[in-house]
């Protein structure tokens, strides 16, 4: 088998296409990692600045709003407070929803849910292939790779004619067919590595458990694609026929199927936009203007009596800030149904699309590495879990000193709640058996047929 | 040796061999004769393994070389490279030297031998596959229309590699169109007419318009 693998080394080696190939995924890859190079910088940069910011923002209000003597529910309605999620050392090569959903969040003391979803949130996960990051390149224009160099490593040889002197040889093509495959696969998975120890030193990439998980992941990833490379190998009967199947394998399972899927989950889970909660809400506070305000006041107070303090009415007539943070609270209250059922269903909805991902070898692929990289779903999700308790800090801090009517004395920025970035959250286990078995389930079946059949 | 006893295939409705007996004994070069569509690829198809009869029994003496109309190399491997390739295909690794032998022995050039395969003529091309298949050191070796396209003095020096191997002992069986190389190639000439042998006979003694004349005769 050595000698084999030596014979059909030579030989990729003397391709120009191979080269062609290989050298384009390189300089694909390249250009992915200095990207996410590119990107990783502009958020760590905003993410740094967020401070500075905040501190601008506390001077002037110091200014504007305490040496004037301003209300407290002045103050903190004009307070924006930066949440934001820091970009784990693997985001650079798996963006994932980094690019789509925000990682810095502004809060403010107002209703919550309006703020969450300003951006509007979809669930692009499995039709977000069209990110330059590496895992693109890796997970998707690799296979292509492999399908181009695979596809044809015995429909060649019956195209140039040398298939029945081959097979005469050999005597059965088996061992031949395998040291083909075995060379192009090495060959494409040598490129990934590569560029990952690339990306390694360019992204600064720690190498860590996760690091090395993420590169496995990609490696797997191939697996299944080596399957379907040999399957096409060994049925084709021209060059033209199995580069139309391997064309057509890479279109269906690229853009069909992960399309496919996400329109079957959407209709199985529609999940109620983001946009829609905050008109919801927005709805609910302008309706609010024009109801009896101590009925509103009431029904807050209701929820949470232990902000009914010295004041427990509202006048009808004039304004007052404890209103005005607690209608925001009602409308608050009013969509929550909505709002855990929009979380609830993108929840269910991302996990279809992970069981699902197999139907689709690089939308199973990008799933796992967009996973590792701490990117997808889960962690938006955790993002937003994580501007919410920040909210309730706030409130914690602000609504004593609002609801009491008190006036914030001088320096009280200071003391104003600061978001701390959290702990990265522990990586899920890594599990690769859809890739494997989808690998294991393709390859029996790619047995190179008879000479003349 | 090659032994063919009742052989018959067919492809669908299609009787392509109907009942063929051949022998090639060992030492011997069996010419076989016929037009298109006589069953003679079928025959060496047969032989090789890769089609099954549907009834009677192929055998030959240990594995066979094949040598098809056109030799179809890598022509991004050089002719060395080539046999070399080839060889391991069939599980053999040859050392330099080794190689560089049979190359001799078929009477590739040396300067042929470390440029691309893009460059030859059928001809080379030809003794790199005569090389591999000796390289095999098989007994049994079987070509099929190996002069088409040949000019004479390679024609020659086919027939003198021919000889030459029969005198060591090789069962040679070849297909072709071409009487002038059946009468200075074979010991003896089977005419296949669609899919029986119509007439065998020792080519000793035939002259080419001998042979033309026996061969029209059943056409």
């Amino acid at each position: 088998m050595k000698r084999l693998l030596q014979i059909e080394w030579l030989r990729l080696r003397r391709s120009s296409a191979a080269w062609w190939l290989l050298g384009g995924l390189f300089a694909a890859g390249l250009a992915a990692i200095f990207l996410g190079h590119a990107f990783q910088q502009a958020q760590q940069v905003e993410i740094a600045d967020l401070d500075t910011q905040f501190e601008k923002q506390s001077q002037r209000h110091e200014h504007r709003y305490q040496e004037k003597g301003e209300h407290s529910g002045y103050w903190a309605y004009y307070s924006f407070f930066p949440v934001h999620q820091p970009p784990s050392p693997l985001a650079a090569v798996s963006w994932g929803l980094r690019d789509l959903a925000p990682f810095v969040t502004w809060v403010r003391l107002l209703g919550l849910e309006q703020q969450l979803y300003e951006s509007g949130l979809g669930n692009p996960q499995l039709q977000a292939l069209g990110q330059f990051d590496l895992t693109f390149v890796l997970g998707v224009l690799a296979p292509l790779v492999l399908l181009l160099l695979g596809h044809d490593v015995l429909s060649r040889d019956r195209g140039l004619g040398s298939l029945p002197l081959l097979a005469a040889q050999a005597g059965g093509l088996g061992r031949i067919f395998a040291a083909r495959l075995l060379v192009r696969f090495a060959m494409v998975a040598l490129v990934s590595v590569l560029l990952f120890c690339v990306a390694t030193v360019v992204l600064d990439l720690p190498w860590s458990a996760d690091s090395l998980a993420w590169l496995f992941i990609v490696l797997v990833g191939l697996l299944p694609w080596l399957g379907i490379a040999a399957l096409i190998a060994a049925r084709a009967q021209s060059v033209a026929a199995s580069l139309s199947a391997a064309m057509t394998a890479f279109v269906v399972l690229v853009i069909l199927m992960p399309a496919m899927l996400n329109l079957t989950l959407s209709t199985l889970f529609p999940v109620p936009e983001g946009l829609e909660l905050t008109v919801r809400q927005r709805q609910v506070m302008h309706d609010s203007w024009d109801q009896p305000r101590q009925a509103n006041y009431d029904s807050f107070l209701a929820r949470q009596p232990e902000y009914r303090g010295p004041f427990p009415t509202v006048p009808e007539a004039d304004f007052t800030w404890r209103w005005y943070y607690a209608m925001h609270e009602n409308a608050d209250h009013a969509v929550l149904g909505l709002a855990t059922q929009h979380l609830k269903h993108l929840r269910q909805r991302h996990q279809w699309s992970q069981r699902l991902a197999w139907l689709s070898p690089p939308a199973m692929t990008q799933t796992m590495l967009c996973a590792r990289a701490g990117t997808d779903l889960d962690a938006h999700l955790l993002h937003l879990e994580t501007v919410r308790s920040f909210h309730q800090q706030l409130k914690k801090h602000f609504f004593p000193i609002i609801f009491a009517e008190t006036i914030l004395p001088p320096g009280a920025t200071r003391s104003f709640p600061r978001f701390t970035s959290p702990a990265p959250a522990p990586a899920a286990p890594l599990s690769l058996w859809p890739p494997l078995l989808l690998a294991a389930l393709l390859l029996p079946f790619a047995r190179p047929r008879a000479v003349l059949s | 040796m090659i032994q063919l006893q009742n052989v018959s295939k067919a492809f669908g409705e299609n009787l392509v061999l109907k009942d063929l007996n051949l022998h090639v004994a060992s030492g011997r070069i069996l010419g076989l004769l016929g037009g298109n569509g006589a069953g003679k690829t079928t025959t060496l198809n047969l032989i090789l393994g890769f089609l099954k009869p549907d009834s009677g029994t192929v055998s030959i003496s240990g594995e066979c070389a094949y040598i098809p109309e056109n030799v179809a190399l890598y022509p991004e491997l050089t002719g060395l490279e080539n046999l070399r390739a080839f060889t391991a295909y069939a599980g053999r690794d040859l050392s330099d030297a080794e190689a560089s032998a049979l190359l001799d022995r078929v009477g590739l050039a040396q300067e042929a031998r470390n440029r691309r395969l893009g460059s030859y003529s059928k001809g080379m091309r030809q003794r790199i596959a005569i090389a591999i298949a000796l390289a095999r050191q098989v007994k049994v070796f079987l070509l099929d229309e190996p002069t088409t396209g040949l000019d004479p003095a390679a024609v020659q020096e086919l027939a003198r590699l021919l000889r030459q191997l029969a005198a060591e002992g090789a069962a040679i069986l070849l297909t072709t169109h071409d009487l002038w190389h059946l009468s200075i190639d074979s010991d003896e000439v089977a005419i296949l007419h669609r899919g029986t042998v119509v007439d065998h006979f020792e080519m000793t003694g035939q002259s080419v318009s001998q042979l033309s004349e026996r061969y029209l005769r059943v056409k």
